[in-house]
């Protein structure tokens, strides 16, 4: 079973805007998925569909073997955790562990099973210490953690984030990588939306670009290599391989990088 | 843009409490903080609600609430207060007539019976426990959910209209009612309007997305025990006391 | 506008609850799932927007937004205003307990009549017509309150300094602030987000997402 199967989705908003158009694509599971595309190309719109925030209004999605529509939106949406570019949406009740506890009540789950997920899912995410603090009090990186842990306490298997390193400092987002690498390491799959090019790069076992609402190019992160694509979806290429260009070397972060150059140094020639 | 008191949004936050009060059940302290101030609103007697607000006030202080702060809700009340008993008092010529005191005093001890009353409910647990109760005291779910959401939201918005009101002075802003003043307030009323329609959408989204369907849904709440019922019974009594005293004394 | 408890009598104040609690059900009964985060937000908005103090000579006084409230959310204001007022009572404790149904309907009476007077009006520039919408709105507030309080005692109308004459006096600035605060709030709305200010705007709001 794949954990995204999509066949010629499209969507149009109220205003006549296309969304997405004809997109077809397949996301096996228990992978690292970033989705790629400038501002307008159709990330977010796709996003929701695997909520079933959105429904299809041609063709058909289907999400961890339940097909998206209304009568199997309680199901989706206990499998397919989304969290959103701006936590303070998410979070809203008077402490953090009310906040997490929200989604398990909505799913008829009784109070102590609750009681259980709420404290699992702090302890996921580290942040044990703020459960009985108001969510507006904490800093954006812990509200993005709080909002995680609301997922989580859901049992969801599909982890879909739009634009989660926004607005972080880089040891937050360090922090917040860390725990996505644990997420994924315990079994689940994780979808990203993101404009950050090198973190997909170092990151994604598969990427997906999207342009006007279409597929551009999908296939592993090997494909952010290629300038004339880049250029064409509107994206800039990954530092690390405009540094490295012509050495037919391909370090995917800064620590490859740094060792390839240093057996540079020592005369080997390896670029 | 004008002094605001958005700043005492803030500074709601429960007081650490330990009494006999604190221990009270919410949604029966609620019950018979309601009945017990609508008694006291039937009261006739001015002696009588003198001393239920002597009552009160050594009430509140068992509770352990601070006195600056029962001071704060009645100096929040004042202007509106004084305003009424002085009318009262004053309005049919000086020097004031005796009956025309004798129902200023009623009013005014009846209100500030009312605001110790508030404060002594609201002030004795956390807020969310306060919430949890009231989700339990079979309101229509829609109002239980507005409020728990309006309620984080004022948060939100006391910041933003922080941020408006520094932004203006930092450009020196003149508060008052001259009509350019009133334009830029008046905007900024619109604009936090534009901002909150917005929002509502991406709320909503992130809702439905943990599988709102329109009912809030909270833990289970504090369980009534028999010290509530008896805080509560005793309270009741006492009402019904006050009342027949009153009743009596009157007819 | 906060009356204390005591200030009214308590069949003035059962009948002001009675007349609250059915419009409360009607607005409640009238209110879809996608629409509880639109209100529960303009509640929020509109209850920190009516803390600001506007400052006239020595004294200060809050904006009681019933016109622009009754334009905006028509039958919703029940559920807008009586969150605001509970706010009010949780919060700060300010306001009244038995008091809560008058507090509702002396502001969304106003707030009612101000929104249909405002989409009747359709000569009128969308300025004029929304102050004049906020400014009466302030007018039958305290027309409502004058009658509330000579309904639970006579002693409150009499005298050259009465209540109600003060009442009458205190507000009037008011009435004029509020005119122009309405008149430019819903003004910056037309030309910003005109969808606002629409029959069924509740309606088509929440499915359009603002």
């Amino acid at each position: 079973m794949k954990a995204v199967e999509v066949d010629n989705l499209s969507y149009s908003y109220s205003d006549g805007t296309k969304a997405l158009s004809n997109l077809s694509l397949s996301i096996p599971r228990h992978k690292r998925i970033a989705f790629l595309g400038a501002n307008g190309s159709g990330k977010t719109t796709f996003l929701q569909h695997l909520n079933g925030l959105l429904l299809p209004q041609v063709g058909s999605v289907k999400v961890m073997g339940y097909q998206v529509q209304k009568n199997q939106l309680k199901k989706i949406r206990q499998l397919v955790g989304m969290l959103f570019d701006n936590p303070e949406d998410q979070l809203f009740s008077t402490t953090v562990a009310e906040d997490v506890a929200f989604g398990p009540r909505n799913l008829g789950l009784d109070e102590k099973e609750v009681e259980t997920r709420v404290k699992q899912a702090l302890e996921m995410v580290n942040i044990t210490d703020l459960a009985g603090k108001p969510p507006y009090n904490i800093s954006l990186g812990q509200k993005k953690r709080a909002a995680i842990a609301g997922i989580l306490a859901m049992d969801a298997q599909l982890l879909v984030f739009d634009e989660p390193f926004s607005g972080l400092d880089p040891g937050f987002a360090n922090q917040l990588m860390s725990l996505l690498e644990k997420l994924f390491h315990d079994g689940r799959t994780i979808i990203i939306a993101t404009h950050d090019v090198d973190m997909a790069y170092a990151w994604a076992d598969q990427v997906i670009i999207l342009r006007k609402g279409e597929v551009l190019a999908e296939g592993s992160s090997d494909l952010l290599q290629d300038a004339a694509l880049m250029k064409e979806a509107c994206l800039y290429l990954p530092i690390l391989v405009t540094a490295f260009q012509g050495t037919k070397m391909y370090p995917r972060t800064p620590e490859e990088a740094n060792q390839l150059l240093w057996y540079a140094s020592r005369g080997s020639k390896i670029i | 843009m004008g002094g605001n008191h958005t700043h005492c949004v803030k500074s709601h936050i429960h007081h650490t409490c330990d009494s006999w009060v604190c221990h009270w059940e919410p949604r029966t302290k609620t019950v018979a903080a309601v009945l017990f101030v609508t008694g006291v609103v039937s009261l006739h007697s001015f002696y009588l609600v003198s001393a239920v607000l002597l009552g009160v006030l050594l009430v509140s202080f068992s509770a352990g609430l601070p006195f600056k702060l029962l001071l704060t809700r009645i100096i929040l009340a004042a202007p509106f207060l004084l305003l009424m008993a002085v009318s009262i008092a004053l309005g049919g010529g000086f020097p004031p007539a005796a009956e025309r005191l004798t129902f200023a005093g009623l009013v005014l001890f009846k209100a500030l019976t009312s605001i110790i009353v508030m404060t002594v409910l609201l002030k004795t647990q956390p807020i969310d426990r306060y919430f949890n109760g009231l989700a339990h005291m079979k309101l229509p779910p829609v109002i239980v959910t507005v409020l728990f959401l309006a309620h984080r939201y004022v948060y939100l918005f006391s910041d933003q209209l922080a941020n408006t009101q520094r932004a203006l002075a930092a450009r020196l802003f003149q508060p008052g009612i001259k009509k350019r003043s009133l334009a830029v307030y008046g905007e900024a009323a619109g604009g936090l309007l534009l901002k909150a329609v917005d929002r509502s959408d991406s709320v909503y989204r992130a809702m439905a997305a943990r599988g709102f369907d329109g009912i809030l849904r909270t833990g289970p709440p504090l369980s009534i025990r028999k010290r509530d019922y008896l805080k509560c019974g005793t309270v009741l009594l006492v009402t019904t006391v006050l009342i027949l005293l009153d009743w009596m004394w009157f007819v | 506008m906060h009356i204390a408890d005591g200030v009214l009598s308590l069949p003035v104040v059962g009948a002001a609850a009675a007349v609250a609690g059915g419009g409360i059900l009607y607005a409640v009964k009238k209110t879809k799932a996608e629409e509880v985060p639109l209100i529960s937000l303009l509640s929020g908005a509109f209850f920190v927007f009516a803390l600001i103090s506007i400052p006239i000579g020595p004294t200060t006084v809050h904006p009681l937004l019933a016109g622009l409230l009754g334009i905006i959310l028509g039958m919703q204001a029940f559920i807008a205003v009586i969150i605001g007022l509970v706010l009010h009572v949780l919060l700060f404790q300010h306001g009244g307990l038995t008091t809560l149904g008058v507090n509702l309907i002396l502001v969304v009476i106003p707030a009612l009549m101000a929104g249909k007077l405002f989409y009747s009006m359709k000569r009128l520039p969308v300025f004029a017509r929304a102050a004049l919408a906020g400014g009466l709105a302030v007018v039958s507030c305290v027309l409502l309150l004058i009658i509330l309080l000579l309904l639970s005692d006579p002693v409150y109308g009499e005298g050259t300094f009465s209540t109600i004459n003060i009442l009458a006096i205190a507000y009037m600035p008011l009435a004029a602030v509020e005119a122009l605060l309405t008149g430019f709030a819903v003004n910056f709305l037309y030309k910003t987000r005109p969808e606002l200010l629409q029959k069924d705007r509740m309606k088509e709001l929440s499915e359009n997402g603002g």
